[in-house]
């Protein structure tokens, strides 16, 4: 019973004692006059102090209690399934918003990924092709300098040439050269030079 | 036109000495002259004592070949005399040719070389020999003013274009 039910109770009872008094002074007449009503008046006062003593009173109290108390219950039930429902439609709103911020969080950090790849992907090619033509310039000056270089050894070699062949021959086969074995060789030398030689030693004499 | 051998022109018209060929150096000449002065020494020690003398002391093979070539008999003090004199010319005023060898020549070797040079250039051309072993085979001849590299590290010098050709070809 809410309080609308309580109030309908005590109100179905004044209505009686209400009633009561006006049946009470219509019986009552004119006759009696004031008396009369004023002893209807004691009575009802009466009849309601009896009705509504303290007990009765302290009856209504307790059902007025239990019923507060039950509708507090209630209330609270309400308010626990209402603050439940809005628990749950919180988190999955809160589910939602988290997921779809760290989805927009997660796009943009996986586009600065793609973007930080392309760049370092874009830096890298630069390099590798700036490496590329070094090597390339490096692999035709090294040309370039091992042509030099080889160039220069053969015209070294070939200014030594003489004095290389005589160190060959000398380390091969210079502690096997007889000098009697060469006399034909030298007086060969001497003849072919023997107009300078005759000349500048009789200049001399 | 070949020199005359010294002693040709002298007052007294007598030949010229031979010089032979087993004297080769200016150094032979002076170990020669030494000899000839020792050799004076005993014949004047000889006649100082008194005592005859019939016999040369034994003398050098150069010496031997020097007096023998020429005819002359060392008893006589006038060909004593006239071979120290004769070596003494020979010291100042012979031609001196330098050779230098790989390795140090042999007698018999130097002595067909220098009888080509008394042949051809000067009868009393001397010899200085040197040792060069980097030039391996060959001489180096040096007279007076010239200088003759007659070595095969010339020869190969002068056929650089036909041994450049040949190993280039063999590349």
């Amino acid at each position: 019973m809410n309080a609308w039910g309580l109030g309908l109770v005590v109100g179905a009872l004044l209505a009686a004692g209400a009633a009561f008094a006006w049946v009470a002074s219509v019986l009552g007449g004119s006759h009696k006059g004031h008396e009369q009503k004023d002893a209807l008046t004691a009575l009802a006062e009466k009849d309601v102090e009896r009705i509504f003593n303290d007990d009765f009173r302290e009856e209504l109290r307790n059902r007025a209690r239990l019923h507060f108390e039950k509708i507090i219950g209630e209330n609270a039930m309400f308010l626990q399934q209402d603050l439940r429902l809005t628990t749950s439609q919180l988190n999955e709103y809160m589910k939602g918003e988290i997921t779809k911020t760290l989805q927009t969080e997660f796009s943009k950090y996986e586009q600065s990924i793609d973007d930080a790849k392309q760049l370092a992907i874009d830096s890298i090619s630069k390099t590798q092709m700036a490496i590329e033509e070094e090597r390339q310039a490096l692999h035709a000056n090294l040309e370039k300098e091992f042509e030099a270089e080889r160039e220069r050894l053969v015209k070294k070699f070939e200014d030594n040439m003489a004095e290389i062949v005589n160190h060959y021959v000398l380390d091969a086969v210079g502690s096997e050269i007889d000098l009697s074995d060469q006399l034909e060789f030298i007086l060969s030398e001497l003849e072919s030079n023997k107009a300078v030689i005759v000349e500048d030693i009789r200049s001399g004499a | 036109m070949v020199p005359e051998p010294i002693g040709q022109a002298t007052p007294d018209k007598r030949p010229g000495l031979v010089l032979p060929l087993q004297i080769l150096t200016a150094g032979d000449i002076s170990r020669l002259a030494r000899e000839l002065e020792s050799l004076e020494a005993f014949f004047e020690g000889a006649a100082l004592k008194g005592a005859e003398v019939k016999a040369v002391p034994e003398a050098s093979l150069q010496l031997s070949a020097l007096n023998n070539e020429n005819q002359l008999n060392l008893l006589h003090s006038e060909d004593r005399l006239r071979l120290l004199n004769f070596l003494s010319v020979v010291r100042a005023k012979a031609p001196l040719v330098h050779v230098s060898f790989a390795s140090d020549p042999k007698t018999d070797f130097l002595m067909k070389l220098v009888s080509w040079f008394r042949s051809n250039a000067h009868p009393y051309v001397l010899l200085q020999v040197g040792l060069q072993p980097n030039i391996a085979a060959g001489c180096i001849v040096r007279t007076t003013n010239k200088y003759f590299d007659l070595s095969f590290k010339q020869h190969f010098a002068k056929s650089k274009a036909k041994l450049a050709a040949a190993l280039r070809t063999a590349q």
